[in-house]
């Protein structure tokens, strides 16, 4: 059983959640269906269809705010509740028509872990069947973990919406003064036999190989993204690793602008480079 | 052993120890380069001290230490830029980073998770003076604290 700690770590990697406020779900009144709560329609009819007395509309719902009763006797609740949270935000962006995002609240109680781990199999499902969208392209690059079984699709299908996302996004999470001066880049690179692979860069100029990387990003690099030396512009460093290692280099995002050196480098070596450029 | 995989294995050995040994670990850690690279900077001595001390909530104190470490950045990438103009040399700006590095270690150590207080401060502690040092005052700390302690309270 993974511990308080494991959980909270597992949490910050995944979207940076440690400062929001933890909320409660009652998993008793999780949607509809044969899975569904004690107060889910048991005939699992749309209930939001025909509201009335007996069949209460509804509520497409993604955080909760409610009390704090249960910290005692479940201090593991406000970790499910914010993963929870996490999770209905990524289902709304990759599948915002989605059954799970219907169903009826209590506002009391934070969400069973079977309950979560149901929500995660549909999140994990609903990236699955738009692996081909740019939107889960999108998504998938801020919560990899969910991706991991469709990665190579959207790599393979998406590649330049992956790389520009996932740099992104890990780009916002450091601060906005430092930020002014460091380029996280991510490269989308193929092996001899057809695999793809992420590469992760920084243009910070110390501690080469291998490569610093600033507190809040560290914990957000996954085991399998490759940690390109440093040393030069972060797109460099991955053209540069690209090549050292015989990897045919797909597509290259930055979390700035492409500047006047890197943008050309990577036209050159016939890179897509579709973000925005100085 | 370089220092993402020395702050991995620190992490993964000390997961499950208590509070008290995990902000021993970060202490010592932050400590080592403190000493080695900025013993001069009083906030930082004060923030060292306040960490031996067991006052990790210090508001007013952390957001100081938070702008010293900016200060210290922002000399690090102006240091850069005017070398990558021509104007400056390597060592200077490597001289400015590890200090901003030891800085930040402690800084670091003073995050209420005390897994990724003892992580974090030991990963940027390595950063600023390398593995060997951290390496060598963690082990003297971790013969001197129990294995197991109460949970971190205050």
């Amino acid at each position: 059983m993974l511990g308080l700690t494991d959980l909270l770590l597992k949490l910050e990697c995944r979207d940076g959640l440690a400062d929001d406020t933890f909320t409660r779900f009652n998993p008793n009144h999780y949607g509809p269906g044969p899975r569904g709560g004690q107060f889910a329609p048991a005939d699992g009819s749309d209930a939001a269809a025909a509201p009335s007395r007996n069949n209460p509309i509804q509520v497409a719902q993604d955080e909760r705010d409610s009390a704090e009763e249960n910290d005692a006797t479940d201090p593991m609740a406000p970790v499910r509740q914010a993963l929870w949270n996490s999770s209905i935000r990524a289902l709304r962006e990759v599948d915002p028509n989605n059954p799970a995002l219907t169903y009826s609240t209590n506002p009391n109680s934070a969400p069973s872990q079977e309950a979560l781990d149901q929500l995660n199999e549909t999140l994990r499902e609903a990236v699955a069947r738009h692996a081909a969208d740019s939107t889960a392209a999108a998504v998938a690059a801020r919560y990899p973990a969910f991706a991991k079984p469709v990665l190579q699709q959207i790599l393979r299908q998406s590649p330049a919406e992956y790389a520009n996302a996932r740099a992104a996004y890990l780009q916002a999470q450091i601060p906005e003064d430092t930020s002014k001066h460091l380029t996280i880049a991510i490269g989308i690179a193929e092996d001899a036999q057809g695999m793809r692979c992420v590469l992760v860069a920084t243009s910070e100029q110390d501690s080469i190989d291998p490569p610093y990387f600033r507190r809040e990003v560290r914990p957000l690099i996954r085991p399998d993204e490759i940690q390109v030396p440093s040393g030069d512009h972060a797109e460099i460093n991955i053209l540069r690793y690209a090549r050292e290692k015989n990897l045919r280099l797909i597509a290259v995002g930055a979390g700035r602008p492409y500047c006047t050196t890197c943008g050309p480098a990577l036209d050159a070596a016939g890179v897509l480079a579709t973000g925005p450029r100085r | 052993m370089n220092f993402d995989s020395y702050a991995t294995a620190i992490r993964e050995q000390f997961k499950d120890a208590s509070d008290t040994t995990k902000r021993a670990i970060a202490l010592a850690a932050c400590r080592v380069a403190v000493t080695k690279l900025i013993p001069e900077d009083a906030l930082v001595r004060r923030a060292i001290q306040a960490l031996a001390a067991g006052e990790y909530r210090n508001r007013r104190l952390i957001e100081s230490l938070e702008r010293q470490v900016e200060d210290l950045d922002a000399r690090y990438f102006d240091a850069q830029e005017a070398c990558d103009a021509g104007r400056g040399d390597q060592q200077t700006v490597h001289d400015l980073f590890i200090k901003a590095r030891a800085a930040s270690s402690v800084s670091c150590a003073f995050n209420p998770d005390t897994t990724l207080a003892m992580s974090t401060a030991v990963y940027e502690a390595c950063v600023a003076v390398e593995v060997p040092p951290v390496k060598a005052k963690i082990s003297a700390v971790i013969t001197r604290v129990p294995a197991r302690h109460s949970d971190e309270r205050s």
